[in-house]
Parts: C-alpha cells; sequence; structure tokens
C-alpha cells in the first residue's frame, strides 16, 4: 500500500506508571518504555468509598471542584510561608483571651471532665486552686464535676498549650503576632522541668511558681519588649534550625537565642534583682522557647485556616486520650479518634506501662513543618526518642511526600539547605499511608509525676480520612457522605 | 539480653559439653544436656537464648557444627573458634508470659469484640504456606497434604480445649508435633501460639502440651522441641509478649502493624504461630469457631 | 512413567525462607511433578509415605535431618533436581532475594512526578481501581486497565471522562494492547507495520497479532478496549475513540476490529463509524453477520485467522487467497491450504491409530476467545449440532481458576485435564492453544510436552492412542521463541498448525470418519 510513516502515539515515548502487580512493569523495560514501579498499596487503609473520594478530590484543572481545591491549596501555601510571627507582648490570659469567669483551657480537642487522663485532671485542679476558686483538690474537683468550671480547648481561644496544656485567667500568656496577617496567638510561659503543672503536679512548690510568674515574669518580660521592641520569632527558629534545635523537643539554641535576644533590653527596663531572677530562670529552662515556637506555629498556620476547599491541615492536638485534627477548608470541626501511648525511650525504671497516651497542643510544631518533621536538623534527638541518625534525615524526606511546600525561612543545611517541609495535604497522607511524624514527650499516667521519656509518634490515619471524608460532603462531591465531625 | 531460663540450661551442662549444633546468618544453636540453646542476633528475645550482635554474617566468624562449647555464669564461650560471648553487661528479661489478673477479664472482653476483625486481617495478610490456609473456613481438601493432616486434629485439639480436657487435647496435640515444613515445623508453631494465648488469659488449660512433650525430641526438630517445652512452661519468645499485648491491649489501630510484623516472622513460623495465637484467643475468650 | 527419589540431607543449615525459595526452585524444574522439602519427623514421614514419596532412602532419616524428596517424569530429571537441591543447600546461601530496582514511590501522583508519564498500568484489585484510573486521567494520563470486577458504572464515567479529555481508557478488564512497538499486559513482540487493531478480547488480539507477524505484515497500534466496551450500557465507547484515533493515525493504514458479536444498537455505531474513516475496515466479529459488514461496505473475516490474512495480504500488496473459507496467504514458509501434503499425513496418521470408540475432541483452551473460535470452526465444519458433542473448555474461566493461577501462567491446571482427557476413552483428539509472550509461563510447551508423554505412556498400557493438535500463538521475537516451542510440541508428537482456527479444522478431519461411524454426526 502507502509509505506511511511510522506509528506514533506517544511522541515522547512510552512512559507508563505501573500501579500493581509487578509482572506488567517488565515487558516495558525491555522494549526501550521508562516506567515507575510503585511500591503501592491501597489508599485509605483500604476503604474504597474513601480512596474514590480522595481521587475525586484530586487538583484537576478541567474539573470544577478539582480547581477550587488547587487554588485553595495554593492560598493557604502562601500564607503559610509568607507568616511572620513576632512576640509582642505578654498580659494575662483574662485579657488577651478574654478569658473570664471560671474559664479554663486546656490542650488538644474537647473533652469532658470524666474523661480527661491523670496529668490533665491534676493540672486543672493545680489551676482551680492557683486562681484561689477552691481551698482544696477535693473542692476543686467538686467544683468541676457539678460543673462550676468551663472547660474548653486552648485552640477554641487563639491558644496553645504543651502536655496538659492548662490556661486559666490570671496566667500571664505570651502574645504572638503573624504580622503578614493580623493573626494573634498565645501561650503560657514555659515552666521547665520537674514537678510542673503542665504535668499534672500542684503543689506548694508548683503554685509559687506560677504566682511569680504573675508578679514578676511576665511584667518584666513585658516592658523588656515594650521597651526592646518586638522580637522576630520567625528568624529565631530558622536561625536555632541550624543550631541543632528542630522546635519541638530540641529548644535550646532557640532559647539561647531569645535570652540573648531580650536580655538588654530586660536589663534596662527591670530593677537588678528581678533581671537577676528572669535571667536565671531562662538560663535554668532549657525548652522556654517551646511555648513561643508553638504560638508562633499557630499564628502561622491560622492564617491558613478557614479557605474553602482547602485540604491544608492546620492543627494536630492531642488531650491524653483523643489525637484531633482540623482541615483548613472544614472550619472549627474537629476529626478525632482515640491515642495510644508513643513508642519511644523511656528513663531508667519507667516503661510502657506507665505513660500517658500522647498529650499536648505541641504538634502544631510539625503541623507547620518543624518538630518531628525537621528532624534532618537535629539527628542528636535519635538519641532520646530512638533511632538513628539516619532515619532524623529520612523522616523529614519522608514528611516531604506529605506537604506541598518547603519553607526557604528554614532551610536544612544537612539536606542542602531545602526548606522544611510545610503544608500537610490531608490528601497526601490518606493515599500514600504516610503519617505526620511528631517528635513527643512521654508524661506518667499518673498527674504530676512528670516527664518519663520521649519518642516518635504518628499520628493515626484515621482521622485524615474522617477530614477529607468531611471536606467532600461540604464540597458536594458525588458519592461523598455527609458527615460532621 | 539473656532469658532468665538460660542459667538453668547452663547449669545442667555439667552433665554433658554444650556443642554447636548449627550456624545461620544470625543465629547458632547449641544442643546442651536440657534443649537447645539459641544465640540470635535479631528478633527480640528467645525463651531459650541470648541476643547478641556479632557482625552482619555469623557464618564467616569461624564455627562449626560440632564444636565443643562451655558456659558458666559469667560468659559462653566456643574456643577453638576464639569466640566469647560475655554475659556481664546484659539485660535479664523473663521469658514467662503472664497477664496481670486484672486485665484478664477486660483482655477477654476485648477479644470477643475485636476477634472477628482481626481474623479478617490475619487471612488478607498471612502467607499462603504452612497452614495459613487454615485462616480460611473454606479450605478445600487435596491442595496440600500437611494441611489435610492438621485440620482434624487441630479441631480435636480445640473441641478438647473447650471442654478443658488436657489429657485429650494432649492427644490431638501429639498429631500435629513435627508436622509441617520448616526448621520448626508448622505443627509446632501452631502449638505454641496457642499456648501462648491460654497463658496470656490464664486458663486452666494452659500448659496442656506438657502431657504431650514426653521424649518430642525424637517426634520433632531440635529447636522446636525446646521451644515446645518452654511454651509448656509458660515461656515464650519476646515477640510473641508483644504481639498478644497488642491484640489484647486498647489500640485498636496497631494490630494490623502487629499481624504484618508477626507474619514477618521466619518463612511460615510467624502465620502458623499466628493462627495458633488466634485459635488460642477464641477457645479462652469463649468465641466459637467452626474450622471444618 | 513417574520415578520417586529422594535424598537425605543432615547438615544443611538453611533457615526456613531459604528452605521455601529451594523448594519452589527444584519444583519448577523440567520434568518435576512434585517436589517436597521437610524435616523428616514422624508426622511428616507419614506425609511423604502417603503421597508415594517415601522411598530406602529416606528410611534412616531422623527429626533433624532434611529430606528433599521428589516425583520426576525419569530418573534423570530426578537426578538431577537433588542434584540442583544439594548444591543450593551446599552452597554460602542467598541473602534473600536480590533487589528489585523500585521506587519508594507509593502513589500515582508520586511515579507520575518521578518520570513525567503519559500512560498509567493499572493492575489493582478491582475495588481500587476505579479511583487510581480516575486519578490517571485526570492527570492526563492515559490508562490500561487490566483489573476486572470494576462496576459497569465506573466503567462508564471513566470511558466519558476519558473522551472529554482525548485519552485512552484501555479496560477494565483489558488484557493486552501494543502501544507504539511496547507490549502491555498479554502481548507479543510483533513486528511494526501499518495495521491497526482494536480489540475487546485479549486472546484475539494475540492472535491476530502473531499471525500477522507470521504473514510478515506488521502492527502500527493494538489498542484493547476491554471485554465489555461493546456492552449496550458503554456503548462500544473505546471502540469509537479508537477508531477515530487509528482513523487519523498516518502510521495506519488499514483497521481490523476484532470482537463476539455486539446487540445490534452497537454494531450499528461501530458499523457506521467504520464506515466513515477512509481507511479498509475488517471486522472480525466472531460468529457475527458478514453480510451486514459488506452492507456497510466493510470486509468481514469469520475468523482471527481471516482477518490477520485479509488484513496483512492488504497491507502487503498481496492478492487474498479465497481457496478455503479461511482465506489463505501465500507465503515464502509455504503455509499453504488446509489440504496441503504435511498435515493430510498427519491428518491420515491419526486417523489410523484411533479405534472406533474414540471420537471425541477434547479442547483444552487457555484463552477464552481462541476456545471461541474453535467451537465457531468445529460448528462450520461438522455442522452445529454435531459440534455440540465435543468438549471445548476455557480453563481460564472463573470456574476454574479460584484460588488458582491463570493457566497460560501456570500449566498444571491444564496437565490435570489433559491427563484426565487422554483417560477417557471416548477421546480421539486432544485440542490446545499455546500462548506465548510477555506475561506467559516461561516454557508453555515444555511443560505441556511433558505431560503430553506420560498421558501417552499411561493409554500406551491400555494399548490405545490419541492425536494432539495444537497451534502455538506468538512470534520468534517473543521471550519464548516461537520457533523453539513449536519444536518442542513437535518433538512430543504433537500435530501443529499455524493457526488456532487451522488447528480446530485439522481436529474436525481427524475425527469426521469416527463420528459418523458412531452415529455421532450424520
Amino acid at each position: 500500500m502507502n509509505e506511511a510513516r511510522t506509528s506514533v502515539l506517544f511522541p515522547d515515548g512510552v512512559r507508563a506508571v505501573n500501579v500493581g502487580l509487578d509482572m506488567f512493569a517488565q515487558p516495558l523495560a525491555a522494549n526501550g518504555a521508562s516506567v515507575s514501579r510503585l511500591d503501592w498499596r491501597p489508599p485509605a487503609e483500604g476503604d474504597r468509598d474513601v480512596g474514590l473520594l480522595l481521587a475525586r478530590l484530586e487538583d484537576d484543572p478541567s474539573d470544577p471542584i478539582g480547581r477550587r481545591i488547587a487554588a485553595a491549596n495554593a492560598t493557604a501555601v502562601e500564607r503559610l510561608l509568607a507568616a511572620q510571627p513576632m512576640l509582642v507582648d505578654v498580659q494575662p490570659a483574662r485579657t488577651a483571651l478574654g478569658l473570664d469567669g471560671r474559664h479554663i483551657l486546656h490542650a488538644g480537642p474537647p473533652i469532658a471532665w470524666q474523661r480527661m487522663a491523670g496529668p490533665v485532671e491534676g493540672a486543672i485542679i493545680g489551676a482551680i486552686l492557683f486562681e484561689g476558686w477552691a481551698r482544696s483538690a477535693e473542692e476543686a474537683s467538686a467544683l468541676v464535676e457539678s460543673g462550676g468550671v468551663d472547660l474548653s480547648p486552648c485552640h477554641d481561644h487563639a491558644a496553645v498549650g504543651p502536655m496538659a496544656g492548662i490556661i486559666s485567667p490570671s496566667m500571664p500568656v505570651v502574645v504572638v503576632e503573624n504580622v503578614a496577617a493580623g493573626t494573634r496567638a498565645h501561650a503560657t510561659l514555659n515552666e521547665g522541668l520537674g514537678k510542673v503543672l503542665r504535668f499534672g503536679a500542684y503543689d506548694a512548690s508548683v503554685l509559687e511558681r506560677l504566682r511569680w510568674f504573675v508578679d514578676v515574669l511576665g511584667p518584666a518580660l513585658s516592658s523588656a519588649l515594650r521597651h526592646g521592641g518586638p522580637l522576630d520569632l520567625r528568624s529565631i527558629t530558622g536561625q536555632a534550625l541550624q543550631m541543632g534545635d528542630e522546635g519541638h523537643n530540641r529548644n535550646i539554641a532557640a532559647t539561647s537565642l531569645f535570652t540573648r535576644a531580650i536580655a538588654p533590653a530586660l536589663v534596662r527596663t527591670a530593677d537588678t534583682t528581678v533581671a537577676a531572677a528572669v535571667l536565671d530562670f531562662l538560663h535554668g529552662n532549657d525548652h522556654f522557647f517551646l511555648n513561643l515556637s508553638m504560638a508562633a506555629c499557630k499564628s502561622a498556620l491560622d492564617s491558613a485556616h478557614g479557605i474553602d476547599a482547602s485540604t491544608v491541615v492546620t492543627a494536630m492536638a492531642r488531650n491524653g486520650v483523643d489525637f484531633g485534627i482540623r482541615l483548613s477548608g472544614t472550619g472549627d470541626a474537629w476529626f478525632t479518634t482515640p491515642v495510644g501511648v508513643p513508642d519511644g525511650l523511656y528513663f531508667p525504671g519507667y516503661g510502657p506501662d506507665d505513660a500517658n497516651p500522647d498529650l499536648g497542643d505541641s504538634a502544631i510544631t510539625e503541623t507547620f513543618g518543624i518538630g518531628g518533621f525537621a528532624m534532618a536538623a537535629a539527628p542528636a534527638i535519635v538519641r532520646f526518642v530512638g533511632g538513628s541518625p539516619g532515619d532524623a534525615l529520612e523522616f523529614t524526606r519522608l514528611m516531604g511526600r506529605i506537604t506541598l511546600a518547603r519553607n526557604p525561612s528554614y532551610a536544612l543545611p544537612p539536606l542542602g539547605f531545602v526548606g522544611t517541609p510545610t503544608g500537610i495535604d490531608a490528601r497526601r497522607v490518606v493515599d500514600s499511608g504516610i503519617a505526620p511524624v511528631i517528635n513527643t514527650g512521654i508524661a506518667h499516667r499518673r498527674a504530676g509525676v512528670g516527664q518519663i521519656g520521649a519518642g516518635i509518634a504518628r499520628a493515626p490515619l484515621a482521622v485524615f480520612a474522617s477530614a477529607i471524608t468531611a471536606l467532600g460532603g461540604v464540597l458536594g462531591v458525588p458519592g461523598s457522605k455527609e458527615t460532621v465531625a | 539480653m539473656i532469658s532468665d531460663a538460660v542459667p538453668r540450661r547452663i547449669s545442667r551442662a555439667a552433665v554433658e559439653p554444650l556443642r554447636v549444633q548449627s550456624i545461620y546468618r544470625s543465629v547458632i544453636n547449641i544442643t546442651t544436656a536440657d534443649g537447645l540453646l539459641t544465640v540470635a542476633g535479631e528478633g527480640g528475645g528467645l525463651p531459650n537464648g541470648i541476643v547478641a550482635d556479632l557482625g552482619p554474617d555469623w557464618r564467616a566468624i569461624g564455627l562449626h557444627p560440632g564444636m565443643v562449647a562451655d558456659a558458666s555464669d559469667a560468659k559462653l564461650r566456643v574456643p577453638d573458634a576464639g569466640l566469647e560471648i560475655e554475659f556481664a553487661g546484659a539485660s535479664r528479661w523473663s521469658p514467662r508470659l503472664a497477664a496481670p489478673a486484672e486485665l484478664v477479664d477486660v483482655a477477654a472482653a476485648r477479644w470477643t469484640r475485636r476477634a472477628a476483625a482481626t481474623r479478617a486481617v490475619a487471612r488478607a495478610r498471612a502467607s499462603a504456606g504452612g497452614f495459613g490456609p487454615l485462616l480460611r473456613e473454606d479450605v478445600p481438601y487435596g491442595r496440600d497434604r500437611y494441611v489435610d493432616v492438621a485440620r482434624p486434629a487441630l479441631a480435636a485439639l480445640i473441641v478438647a480445649l473447650e471442654i478443658g480436657d488436657r489429657r485429650r487435647a494432649a492427644e490431638a496435640a501429639t498429631r500435629l508435633i513435627g508436622l509441617g515444613s520448616g526448621l520448626t515445623p508448622s505443627g509446632d508453631d501452631v502449638l505454641v501460639g496457642i499456648e501462648a494465648a491460654l497463658h496470656a488469659l490464664a486458663r486452666p488449660t494452659a500448659g496442656f502440651v506438657a502431657l504431650a512433650t514426653g521424649g518430642v525430641e525424637a517426634r520433632t526438630t531440635a529447636l522446636a522441641a525446646t521451644l515446645l517445652r518452654h511454651a509448656a512452661a509458660g515461656e515464650f519468645a519476646e515477640r510473641l509478649h508483644v504481639l498478644l499485648a497488642t491484640l489484647m491491649g486498647s489500640d485498636d489501630e496497631a494490630i494490623p502493624a502487629a499481624i504484618d510484623r508477626a507474619v514477618a516472622w521466619g518463612a511460615t513460623s510467624g502465620t502458623d504461630c499466628l493462627l495458633g495465637v488466634l485459635i488460642g484467643l477464641d477457645v479462652a475468650a469463649g468465641v466459637h469457631r467452626a474450622l471444618d | 512413567m513417574s520415578t520417586v527419589n529422594a535424598r537425605i540431607f543432615p547438615n544443611s543449615y538453611r533457615d526456613s525462607v531459604e528452605l521455601m525459595q529451594i523448594a519452589a526452585e527444584i519444583e519448577s524444574l523440567p520434568g518435576i511433578d512434585r517436589a517436597g522439602l521437610v524435616m523428616a519427623t514422624p508426622a511428616n514421614r507419614e506425609v511423604l509415605a502417603a503421597a508415594g514419596l517415601l522411598s530406602e532412602a529416606t528410611a534412616s532419616a531422623g527429626p533433624n535431618d532434611l529430606v528433599v524428596a521428589v516425583a520426576a517424569d525419569d530418573e534423570g530429571a530426578a537426578t538431577q533436581a537433588l542434584e540442583r537441591a544439594a548444591e543450593r543447600l551446599a552452597g554460602p546461601g542467598t541473602e534473600g532475594p536480590s533487589e528489585t530496582t523500585r521506587t519508594d514511590a507509593r502513589t500515582l501522583a508520586e511515579g507520575v512526578a518521578e518520570i513525567g508519564a503519559n500512560l498509567a498500568l493499572i493492575s489493582t484489585p478491582g475495588t481500587y481501581a476505579t479511583a487510581e484510573a480516575l486519578k490517571a486521567l485526570k492527570r492526563g494520563l492515559n490508562v490500561f486497565l487490566f483489573s476486572d470486577n470494576v462496576p459497569v458504572e465506573d466503567e462508564i464515567e471513566l470511558k466519558s471522562m476519558a473522551r472529554a479529555r482525548g485519552l485512552l481508557v484501555m479496560g477494565p478488564d483489558c488484557g493486552t494492547a501494543i502501544l507504539d512497538g511496547v507490549p502491555l499486559g498479554f502481548a507479543n513482540a510483533v513486528r511494526r507495520g501499518t495495521i491497526g487493531l482494536i480489540g475487546a478480547s485479549g486472546t484475539g488480539l494475540q492472535q491476530v497479532s502473531c499471525l500477522i507477524d507470521r504473514y510478515g505484515a506488521g502492527v502500527s497500534q493494538a489498542i484493547g478496549v476491554g471485554g465489555r466496551d461493546l456492552d449496550e450500557r458503554v456503548g462500544g465507547e473505546m471502540m469509537l475513540a479508537a477508531l477515530e484515533r487509528l482513523g487519523a493515525d498516518p502510521g495506519t493504514a488499514l483497521i481490523v476490529l476484532i470482537s463476539k458479536p455486539p446487540s445490534a444498537s452497537v454494531a450499528e455505531l461501530v458499523l457506521t463509524a467504520a464506515g466513515h474513516v477512509g481507511k479498509p475496515v475488517i471486522i472480525n466479529f466472531l460468529g457475527g453477520d458478514p453480510a451486514k459488514v459488506t452492507a456497510a461496505g466493510l470486509i468481514p473475516a469469520a475468523t482471527f485467522e481471516a482477518a490477520a490474512a485479509t488484513a496483512s495480504a492488504m497491507a502487503l500488496g498481496r492478492p487474498v487467497s479465497s481457496d478455503d473459507a479461511l482465506g489463505i496467504v501465500a507465503t515464502d514458509q509455504g503455509a499453504g491450504p488446509a489440504g496441503d501434503d504435511t498435515s493430510s499425513r498427519a491428518v491420515h496418521d491419526a486417523q489410523a491409530s484411533l479405534v472406533p470408540a474414540q471420537w471425541r475432541i477434547r479442547g483444552l483452551y487457555s484463552g477464552g476467545s481462541l476456545a471461541g473460535e474453535a467451537k465457531l470452526v468445529l460448528g462450520a465444519s461438522l455442522g452445529v449440532v454435531a459440534a455440540k458433542l465435543h468438549e471445548i473448555v476455557d480453563l481460564g474461566d472463573d470456574e476454574y481458576t479460584v484460588g488458582r493461577p491463570h493457566p497460560m501462567i501456570d500449566p498444571r491446571l491444564r496437565n490435570e485435564h489433559l491427563a484426565a482427557a487422554a483417560a477417557d476413552p471416548s477421546t480421539a483428539v486432544i485440542l490446545l492453544d499455546v500462548v506465548l509472550g510477555y506475561g506467559a509461563n516461561a516454557d508453555p510447551a515444555g511443560a505441556l510436552a511433558s505431560a503430553i508423554r506420560t498421558a501417552r505412556d499411561d493409554a500406551a498400557r491400555a494399548d490405545r492412542r490419541f492425536a494432539v493438535v495444537a497451534s502455538v500463538c506468538g512470534t520468534s521475537s517473543d521471550p519464548q521463541d516461537l520457533v523453539v516451542q513449536e519444536r518442542r510440541l513437535a518433538e512430543a508428537g504433537v500435530i501443529l498448525a499455524p493457526s488456532n482456527a487451522r488447528a480446530a479444522v485439522l481436529a474436525a478431519r481427524i475425527v469426521a470418519p469416527a463420528a459418523v461411524a458412531a452415529g455421532m454426526h450424520p
């Protein structure tokens, strides 16, 4: 017949992704085609309906929902990367958060008093005693049981708290403002290690320290800030990540940089005794910056929250019983599931039987791409949480597969100065089965004993699937169920 | 890390010398008058053993089967190969598996709630070899001769355990000892799994295998015989402790991963052991299953 | 005659995983029927004995000794297998399976990013296949969808989305395609040329493409559309899309459509569209009405061979011979008409070897469409009523493959049926298809030859012979090599035909006199 040209369907060559049985990949390589053989497993832990929903939520310029989601996520990521958290003041929670009456905030998603974990109960009792609403632990308990105290999550009040995360009206809180978006977030002052309220202790020494915060530390820091001007927390965090911190479990570099930054103003505004006491306190508390780090992350994430159709995760938090997340596109809904004890290394004499399930709002750091996500910056952490230094780099790389961007403000030298993986996309978590990694302290399950170890926890996959399902319902994706958390 | 049972084994060595029996990539077995002593590099504590690190490939350290070994409270040596393992810095662990009394009822109730789902996960992820097919209810006869022999024996064993008849259970167990492929034949692995579950839930039938272990060294491999004797005494490998703790624990989410880990033991030992554990838990918690 | 041999290995220190690997390797050696690799405990010895695998050699084994026992075709094979086992057990041992060059990427999104993909090959369980295909289409990928058990609603949605985006969805339940010369799924290494194939049947595509290669012509593209594409509800969506594509393709000079006959409405859609393509289109609707095809200005082909022959002749500019209903191309290889000397002699010899009680054809097929074609050809040769008395079975059908690998991959299922068929005193001819190519067994002819020899020996003891007729669907460029495979079968006394249709004709010719004599046929 005719001299036809060779038929070509793929001008750039056949380039295939093999999804499923390996045998199908064989003939391709043998015949000059490129092939990527996926290490595939069913998405959503095998739930077909969620898997289908995921497919319908893919970025897709040819589909209205696919376009909306892509645009929403782009906005969310832009806001996350542009965030510039600044420490502007320290104020009583009553003022800064509008906390009036008998109102106490706690870490994690909402939870009833009856279900609360030991350390959280203890911390609430301690706060009640501190506020003077009762004179004994029994009275304090009775007060709560009779409904005399309002309990709600810190997250609902523009705040975050480590471990039990208890905030009561008199407590001084740091005020962090994300100047790029105008969002503010708050956290208490970190007490240090040992017998502390956040692990549920409430003896005289604890209450005394809290009083000192109210009377001395809070006002001193506040004056220093007003005199010397706001402190750039993004800059401190960025430097600290290059000095061996990761922003959750290792905070010594950031704490040191903070102390150096505030010391001159402190000395100029406080009398010698106070300044000395404050500097002594900061010197003895390696984790002081943690609470600032957490508030900074929250102020950034809140600016990316509430964007319709966005699948970016804007909060991960635990209350010692449940693990909860929030998604930008589903508003105030929490998606929760019971949480387990973290895998980790225990201090001598302690073991998993002593541990409280994962606790605290500090996973807000991982939500923003530091903490466990930045483990590559702090390979030394593996000595405390288990694993090898190679694992630390690997975790950061792994988290890169479930996030949408890298934050150039937080560059990681061990990975060639690539930025921290930022903007967790719930779709990617559910599709790949790669759960966010969290570097976490392990608390004793009895109130007041304190930290008994440290470890690496993986967020439970179920909550991401629930969040995706809810988003599907909100967007009216065909075939999705109407669910509300 | 050393099992508490090891010193017992060593003290009886005065009667007969210890000898190296076999060497694998990361396992050495040493015969003693009281059964096998195992030195292993990974996989957690063994009831009859020592966990140590002797390098990437133990077949390359100059040991040969038959070499004489000696042991004391302080160390294990194979002089001809220049091998010495000191016990001084080692941590001890107890291979005894027993759940605290107050947890037993909670665990039994938990198991009743999650038995069907767990079995479904096991069925999906278990290996198709060994007695894995017995995780399904609809296995046709004629596919695998070892499975065909095992089925009625297992059915009889389950009935005997359900009615609490230790002697009959041991009789059924005898039909399973030494049956199947692997260095620890599948039947033995299943029995170990069943015993682990019975001990974990503190059932009176726990230890029934002891009635079947008379002269067991003639009926199965040395390693399997050793592990059966330990199982009869309530002593199990660390990984079995962990598996049972997870299956009876509070975290449903952790079960699929635990099953994956269990299935990865050996070639089919993990699946076979898991089958035994599931059977044992069902019996102990009163969950009825038909095998045929 | 089956030989049993076993050996004890007292000091073999291999862990259970290695033992399992060695057992698998021994079992797959040529001539090995069964192999067992177990510790010689009393319980296992009982099982071995019941399986006929215990022998004197194993009498002295104890519970700590390893026994390797094999049942093989002959001494040689048994000894070889035991030697191999000895080698593996004595050696330093493997470190486990070698690392496959596999990516970390788990999701389609990651895979696409890795290589800038334009095609997704999906062979996940049906439950998950739709979601993966959706994701692929949304990223602008064409989809080869091997998975079956995909709901028809999903298929409709996928194909509609594909049409809107100008992409192909080949499947669900699509086993074969060849795109730009690259074989996908179960497909053969076929010469490239100007003939475009579009098929709803995997083995149909394989047979037609291999015959085109045999006749010296070549394939531009072979597009599978999935087994259900021509169903009323799907409306031939992909076949129409592929027709459009190949119609516009400068590298395709003519097109062949392959399927079982669709419903009237879908047939009309397809024939109309084919009529507007502007290139010759050959319609191979197996068992369909040629008159409708001709009326649409298209070229009917009753069999796969006819389709391939006609297309090849047109592509090569040669005359199509109309010697018989099948259509033959005169090639240099001298694949002459069904009445040529070689095959006549074979038919005659076969007939002479039968006894009067033997009259039945037993077709044992691994390819569903090939079985279908065989039934049609027998119907044409012997008459529809008579043809139904013979037994043509598609062993790839679900009822046979529950819990077992497909016969194209694993020969054991068919070998069992073959032994049973040979043992039946009414069997005159066993009719087989042997499919080569990617995805198929590494040596289907070897496995069959072995089973055939055993069956012949068994029958000979009852003083009976039977004929075996087969066609090999493959090319000399296939991994198994057509030439080698045909030789192995010939050495086992198999009567070979160049195509499945021709093999069925030969089988019919062999049994015709006996069946008439036995009163089975008019």
